[in-house]
């Protein structure tokens, strides 16, 4: 009998073993304990108000006004916390809004007369944007059976010592042999009599620096400074006009650069102003509808049908071309396929940021429209295909093929588009 | 009882006692370490900070505030958001349990308050959909408005970031090829010209016994941020006097006026328009009014912070003495499951991406940093030849398996995101971590012929490109010069952390940001130079 005891229990001390090694793995590999997962002494669970008994926080204030708080920096704010009740007052921090907001909160007792400190630390993130409010909330849960759980607010204004007007300057689409020239603000909001601001020969930029060195030799930058009429930002005290001309000779494709900018205030953090863009080539077509990328034109569904006049459709696009002024050039379309569509230039011309611009006009009216052949391959026979051939004229960029998509409607199915104003 | 039987009772009692007493041997650690310590004991790739993560989102999800406490099923319920720049979903870098917001978490609100209220539950957005520029954020910003189609968005405003996009993109994006009317609606922006057939000026919605006029703006700060020829705008407050006569005209029992611009801006238009009893406006702070504010003459000014956290509900009462209004702003948490439609749109976004990969960089829109001529990357392994120790500690680490985290991502497992420029700029070596753009050397791809062994955030990301430094050490480099490439490489540890920073930004690593949180990090990974 003994016997069988002891291998029982042998047995047991083994299977024992190896389940807890299972969980928990050995005492080396373990994850420490909390502390938390102790009972702390005989300490009573407060959190469980008896009846008849009330823990009563008084925060001295819920919200706290900080003014201003400049970009990147970090602020602290106390509230205080008195327990007007007969019970011990328990905190503990349920959420905040933003990890950037931490609060710092004593999690003993607070017995019924004393006062307690509760600290909010919240620092705003480089990206944020000077002049708009700023706002963040922290939410403790106390034991108070009036209000189990208070939430505390940090609010005020964000501050710049230096900001961009545009952070970032979008080039948009630029032709390969293009020079265009963008400019924005870069004010100072150091108040006058701040010594900071105190420097001899007013404000400016004192350093420009690139991110990407293999493309910094295609900008120029330069600035100018702004007279006090110009600064044009309330609470801006001194200012220069940032201009930035994109030369030609980047290679196609997009491009991303970052340019930063080191002012003469001593302590200001330096700011970044972002130029994108792509360079395109020099003759492109630009309009509603068109995809660069796909050089295809979607002129969406088309009304027709057989024996009736269809609505058609016509689309309004634009032809441009990079090319010396006086270059004599006179661009045509050369191809438009099936019979019904119809493409064509001009005739005006007009010359803007050294392009030529002739307004393109593709129209689609064939009233038996449902006789063009489905795209090949499109399970939806209602979708069909169509090609414009443009010679432009320009010396490289001779030919722009286009490719046009759209789809026929029945001609006995009413309009079911939408009223463009109401559902 | 035989003398059989009374063995059978024997040993059945001794299997019973042995396993009294291995329960008691076996579940005491389980009773000391009980809750969430001792599960993550159990998983051994997880390291402290995540255990902590965990368990806070344990307790938090527990004590998440309570929504719509009190609420009467509303006649329509108005569901504002904006400001997403581009956060289709949280990034799940710390966890999704950890991350608020997403597009897939909104449709399913939008659709519980369908469902739970018998209401139209009616989508409105402020605008700035995305954040860059250039061809993922072209895609990105397509397949957004897919998913504003799909959760039947009502008006979606335009932010200076969307209309800085190739404008033909843009405007077969917003006006679309199908029979559906657009999202958009704008008063005083056009897409190569105002068309209201294209882009309406405004819409008016039949729900709940009553009409709702919505309109939106971009403010006049907002659009210098725009530049170029083919968007054109009309300023704000004269657009606005326009399509006001036409709201009034139709006799709308609510209007709503969408504000891109700052808050300054939205209170002067809100106040010259009081007509708008509710305004919304893309100003304000990150982290928006828990109630609204009510304006002098009346309106309800509604902020939506940034990067779609939150999405605030407005609920429409009609009674015969007019429309009142309940306001709730929504904590986009792990409450609201992953709606599959908005799953679908995301994963034929990724998959486009993919797709536009596999045609080259020019198709991605990407134009690779030429690095031809400097110091270029070599992979981790090769500085493993070496720093063999380093090398070992690294491999334990989760920078080690960064890219794999992207191919099987360990939440939202489905959707793989190694295609994606945005993940992939911090989960392999060799890319710019801010700009979305790899180096000319740098990882290109897991396939045979690609750079598989540029996989994962390797040792070059910190310490830069190892080309030279080790073809001087494999060669026959004087002194001087295996010391001076040596030191290049050298990074110290007190200006490490503006490296690290790089990546474990305050959007994508949080708990990096915190008072000591650099030293906690950096014993994880904490290692040496050479053996």
């Amino acid at each position: 009998m003994w016997r069988i005891l002891i291998v029982a229990t042998l047995v047991g001390l083994g299977l024992g073993v190896a389940r807890a090694w299972w969980d928990v793995g050995s005492f080396d590999t373990a994850a420490p304990l909390r502390a938390f997962d102790f009972p702390v002494g005989d300490e009573p669970d407060y959190w469980q108000v008896p009846d008849g008994r009330r823990a009563k926080a008084k925060f001295d204030s819920l919200r706290f006004d900080f003014g201003k708080l400049e970009v990147g920096h970090t602020m602290r704010h106390v509230f205080r916390v008195t327990n007007e009740g007969d019970f011990p007052l328990m905190l503990a921090e349920r959420e905040s809004s933003c990890v950037c907001t931490a609060a710092e909160l004593s999690e003993r007792p607070i017995p019924p007369g004393e006062t307690a400190d509760v600290t909010l630390e919240w620092n705003a993130p480089a990206d944020a944007r000077p002049g708009e409010p700023y706002r963040q909330w922290a939410m403790i849960d106390t034991n108070d059976s009036d209000q189990a759980s208070v939430t505390l607010v940090v609010e005020g204004k964000l501050a710049a010592a230096v900001a961009a007007e545009s952070p970032v300057l979008a080039f948009g689409t630029v032709a390969g042999s293009q020079t265009k020239v963008l400019s924005t603000r870069v004010l100072s909001y150091r108040a006058a009599g701040d010594p900071a601001a105190a420097i001899a020969g007013g404000f400016s930029i004192a350093a420009t620096e690139f991110d990407d060195p293999a493309t910094a030799e295609f900008f120029d930058v330069r600035t100018e400074p702004l007279m006090a009429n110009e600064l044009g930002e309330p609470g801006a005290t001194a200012g220069v006009r940032l201009s930035v001309t994109l030369k030609p000779g980047l290679p196609a494709g997009p491009f991303h650069q970052t340019i930063r900018l080191r002012s003469n205030l001593a302590d200001a953090t330096p700011i970044a102003v972002s130029l994108v863009g792509e360079i395109g080539p020099d003759a492109f077509v630009s309009g509603p509808g068109y995809s660069r990328r796909t050089s295809t034109l979607n002129l969406g569904r088309v009304d027709a049908g057989r024996g009736t006049a269809g609505k058609g459709v016509e689309r309004r696009l634009t032809l441009v071309v990079f090319s010396p002024a006086d270059a004599a050039i006179a661009p045509r379309v050369v191809e438009s396929t099936p019979a019904g569509l119809q493409a064509e230039i001009g005739p005006e011309l007009s010359e803007r940021d050294g392009a030529l611009h002739w307004p393109l006009t593709v129209r689609f009216g064939l009233p038996d429209a449902e006789a063009v052949p489905a795209v090949p391959g499109s399970a939806d026979a209602t979708e069909k295909t169509g090609r414009i051939v443009l010679e432009t004229g320009h010396g490289t960029v001779k030919r722009i093929e286009m490719t046009v998509k759209f789809s026929v409607a029945a001609a006995s199915a009413k309009d079911a588009r939408p009223q463009p104003n109401g559902d | 009882m035989n003398g059989g039987q009374r063995r059978i009772g024997l040993a059945a009692a001794a299997a019973a006692f042995a396993l009294m007493i291995a329960a008691a041997v076996g579940w005491l650690p389980g009773v000391l370490a009980d809750g969430p310590t001792s599960q993550a004991a159990q998983d051994g790739e997880q390291s402290d900070a995540e255990k902590s993560d965990a368990e806070k989102s344990d307790a938090a999800s527990q004590r998440r505030e309570e929504l719509f406490v009190g609420w009467q099923p509303p006649s329509a319920a108005l569901v504002i958001s904006g400001m997403l720049e581009g956060h289709i979903e949280p990034c799940g870098c710390t966890g999704l349990a950890n991350q608020k917001g997403g597009l897939m978490r909104r449709h399913t609100l939008i659709k519980q308050i369908a469902a739970d209220w018998k209401c139209d539950a009616l989508p409105i957005d402020v605008g700035q959909s995305v954040k860059y520029t250039g061809r993922q954020a072209e895609i990105k910003f397509q397949r957004m408005v897919d998913a504003y189609r799909a959760m039947n968005y009502r008006a979606v405003a335009f932010g200076p970031a969307d209309l800085r996009l190739s404008a033909g993109e843009l405007y077969t994006a917003v006006v679309g090829a199908g029979d559906a009317p657009t999202p958009f609606v704008s008063a005083n922006v056009g897409l190569f010209a105002f068309d209201e057939s294209a882009l309406p000026s405004f819409r008016t919605i039949d729900s709940g016994g009553m009409k709702i006029g919505v309109t939106s703006v971009l403010a006049d700060s907002a659009r210098k941020e725009v530049m170029g020829d083919e968007i054109k705008f009309k300023p704000a407050a004269e657009a606005l006097a326009e399509v006001g006569k036409s709201l009034t005209a139709a006799k709308c029992d609510v209007q709503v006026l969408l504000v891109h611009g700052t808050m300054k801006e939205t209170e002067g238009l809100a106040a010259k328009f009081p007509q708008f009893g509710i305004v919304v406006t893309s100003g304000g702070a990150d982290e928006p009014l828990r109630r609204p504010k009510q304006l002098e003459h009346g309106s309800l000014l509604v902020e939506v912070g940034r990067k779609g956290i939150y999405a605030g509900v407005v609920g429409l009462y009609k009674s015969a003495a007019g429309v009142r209004f309940r306001y709730q702003l929504v904590p986009l948490d792990e409450r609201f499951a992953d709606s599959p439609e908005i799953v679908k749109v995301m994963a034929s976004y990724q998959q486009e991406l993919q797709n536009a990969w596999e045609m080259g960089f020019d198709a991605y829109g990407i134009k690779a940093i030429d690095d031809s001529g400097r110091r270029q990357f070599v992979g981790s392994q090769k500085c493993g030849d070496c720093h063999s120790e380093a090398f070992a500690v690294w491999e334990k680490t989760p920078h080690a398996h960064a890219t794999e985290s992207l191919v099987h991502p360990p939440e939202r497992s489905a959707i793989a995101r190694n295609f994606d420029a945005e993940c992939l700029s911090c989960h392999v070596t060799g890319w710019e971590p801010q700009k979305f753009v790899p180096y000319a050397s740098g990882f290109l791809g897991l396939g045979k012929k690609e750079t598989p062994h540029l996989a994962g955030s390797g040792c070059e990301n910190c310490h830069g490109p190892g080309s030279k430094h080790v073809a001087a050490e494999e060669g026959d480099a004087d002194d001087a010069t295996l010391k001076r490439l040596r030191a290049e490489m050298v990074l110290k540890l007190d200006t490490a952390e503006r490296t690290c920073i790089k990546c474990h930004d305050i959007e994508n690593s949080p708990d990096f940001h915190k008072a000591g949180a650099f030293e906690k990090y950096w014993k994880k990974v904490e290692h040496k130079g050479k053996d």
